[in-house]
């Protein structure tokens, strides 16, 4: 009513804006904007050092203690052999075969998740599934794929079984960034192509895919990094040690860069004995991850140069 | 049943099951609002039969009958909410695409129900193009924008190089872009995009053109090239054009639909709807006075 009232009196005296009496500030905006600014600047900052440290530190750790003779050599502790080959062999077939299952998987049903179902309650059950499946703690989904792949379907500790545990971890995530990347392409684009009598698939291949590509990539680069750097799940199917060897058959145990750390740090050595391998392991870990990345990247950026930019 | 009707069928259609209907007869009960004396003297190409469309519980056209003459210019104006985009888009079932949507009645294309059993939507589509509202290229290259719609239809990729500058001076937009067909179609400006999606729609060679507001996000300079263009593609082509601007409709169409609340409230020649409209809703809308 007051409101009202003052509203009313507005008009009819005329009072011009600038005279209208103005509310307490505890900042006037330019201080505040000045606040504001600093704040985002001052978490950059701490942002880049924070990363830049643990990043440098393990880089000149790393590169420290770089030997490659240590890296081109089978394990064999007892004769004071800490060789990482094997482990980096492990984590690169680990990361290949993961992806390879669980990314046409994954990308193939955010597809017919987004363009092929109506809505209702069993797609959005399924839809909820998906995000559910994907804050599940990768001990749990090492537990299930323990259970299923390595005891029921007898795959017993092996490189298959742990491509499969890790490709079902990584499956939520590929389909819900595909599935971002696919319902951010205009609903335009779609009608046009059906307009001109092009059937779903052909709209789906040639219109659609195109421009969710950099987005179904970015979900993939995020698998990436989780796959090379997955410890608990693939340490029940089948991550294990060997002896003098780099490679033990895709039906037989592997071995890989973070459960290799790990069993370092077990080691009866101790730091003073380890250490340097420890820093290596992890350096190698880091530079297989980045490498994978950047080839995603340039795949990205080439198809991206390709269609032109819009 | 000529061969042309023929390919409307998807392949399993017998084509005894469907008989075309002679179209000038739909419309001997409609003679209240379709003059019967247009229906005599002009060729139909489509015709519209007692069409109702609800987006769920929500009668959006309540029993259209409209003819679409051959090779003529046919405007649909009316009001915000009118129902005109509907029923554009149920013309050449893109509406199939929205899930809530349900439709009764008919739709003749040369004297066949595109809304009966056993039509093949990508023949329908391939032979009732449309231009949307907002310009819609592809994300590729000019020149792909123009040869999907070719491929689609499995021309011999031989020949698609003329057809890139024949469909691009049809829609006067060649001598803009001859020199840099492999640009991405972005880098057009809206109104030569939209001309691009002119193009485009030309290029499967369709019978029909649905114009759904074409110009409404384009300036006033892009608009008379626009405008320009279709009148001149009714020549080849028979059109139909949605618009918001009754200037536009009085500039390019020869018939004109007013549509109110989801009803087709008075059809004419656009000469006579707009100079002696018979309703008096129309006469205020195309005055101004409403809408």
């Amino acid at each position: 009513m007051t409101k009202e009232k003052s509203d009313n009196s507005l008009t009819e005296k005329d009072v011009s804006f600038d005279d209208l009496p103005k509310r307490k500030r505890l900042l006037n905006p330019k201080q505040s904007q000045k606040i504001g600014y600093s704040m985002l600047l001052s978490s950059i900052i701490f942002i880049v050092i924070v990363l830049g440290v643990f990043l440098g530190y393990i880089i000149i750790n790393g590169l420290k203690s770089i030997n490659f003779k240590f890296i081109f050599s089978s394990y064999n502790p007892t004769v004071g052999r800490y060789g990482l080959f094997p482990s980096i062999m492990g984590t690169f077939l680990l990361i290949i075969g993961s992806i390879a299952i669980a990314a046409p998987l994954g990308l193939l049903a955010a597809i017919y998740l987004t363009e092929y179902t109506k809505g209702g309650i069993i797609v959005s059950i399924i839809d909820q599934g998906i995000n559910n499946l994907a804050g599940v703690p990768s001990v749990v989904i090492g537990v299930f794929g323990y259970a299923l792949f390595s005891v029921y379907l007898k795959m017993g500790s092996s490189m298959i079984a742990a491509w499969l545990t890790l490709a079902c971890m990584l499956l939520p995530t590929i389909i819900r960034t595909s599935q971002e990347a696919l319902r951010s392409v205009p609903r335009t684009y779609r009608e046009g192509s059906f307009a001109l009598g092009a059937t779903k698939w052909r709209t789906i291949r040639y219109v659609v895919l195109p421009p969710a590509l950099p987005g179904i990539t970015t979900g993939i680069i995020l698998s990436l990094g989780r796959a090379a750097g997955e410890t608990a799940a693939v340490l029940f199917v089948g991550s294990g040690v060997f002896f003098n060897r780099f490679f033990n058959g895709f039906s037989g145990t592997f071995m890989n860069l973070p459960n290799f750390l790990l069993t370092l740090y077990r080691s009866a050595g101790g730091w003073e004995q380890v250490g340097d391998v420890m820093w290596l392991t992890a350096f190698v870990l880091i530079l297989i991850v980045f490498s994978f990345n950047a080839v995603a990247i340039v795949i990205r950026n080439r198809s991206e140069k390709q269609r032109g930019s819009y | 049943m000529n061969i042309v009707n023929k390919k409307l069928l998807a392949k399993e259609t017998k084509e005894e099951d469907i008989v075309p209907v002679d179209m000038r007869a739909l419309f001997k009960d409609e003679t209240e609002i379709i003059p019967e004396k247009l229906v005599k003297k002009y060729e139909i190409r489509m015709a519209v039969k007692k069409l109702s469309h609800w987006y769920g519980n929500n009668h959006v056209l309540s029993g259209i009958s409209l003819p679409i003459f051959k090779n003529k210019v046919t405007a649909i104006i009316g009001p915000s909410g009118c129902g005109k985009s509907t029923f554009l888009r149920d013309l050449n079932r893109m509406n199939d695409l929205i899930k809530i949507s349900r439709v009764r009645g008919k739709v003749y294309l040369d004297g066949i129900n595109i809304y009966s059993e056993g039509i093949d939507l990508i023949q329908l589509r391939k032979k009732i193009g449309m231009v949307f509202q907002k310009p819609n290229p592809f994300p590729m290259s000019i020149r792909d924008n123009i040869t999907y719609g070719p491929i689609i239809h499995g021309i011999n990729k031989a020949y698609l190089p003329g057809l890139i500058k024949s469909y691009l001076v049809k829609a006067a937009l060649w001598d803009e872009v001859h020199d840099r067909l492999s640009e991405s179609a972005f880098s057009l400006s809206g109104g030569q995009q939209q001309r691009l999606c002119i193009a485009r729609a030309l290029s499967i060679e369709p019978e029909v053109i649905l114009f759904d507001e074409p110009c409404s996000a384009l300036d006033p300079h892009a608009t008379a090239k626009i405008e320009d263009l279709i009148t001149k593609l009714k020549a080849e082509y028979t059109v139909v054009i949605v618009t918001h601007n009754m200037q536009q409709a009085a500039r390019v169409s020869d018939f004109t639909a007013f549509f109110n609340l989801g009803e087709l409230i008075e059809f004419n020649s656009t000469r006579d709807l707009f100079r002696s409209p018979i309703r008096k809703i129309t006469e205020e809308y195309i005055s101004g006075r409403f809408g």
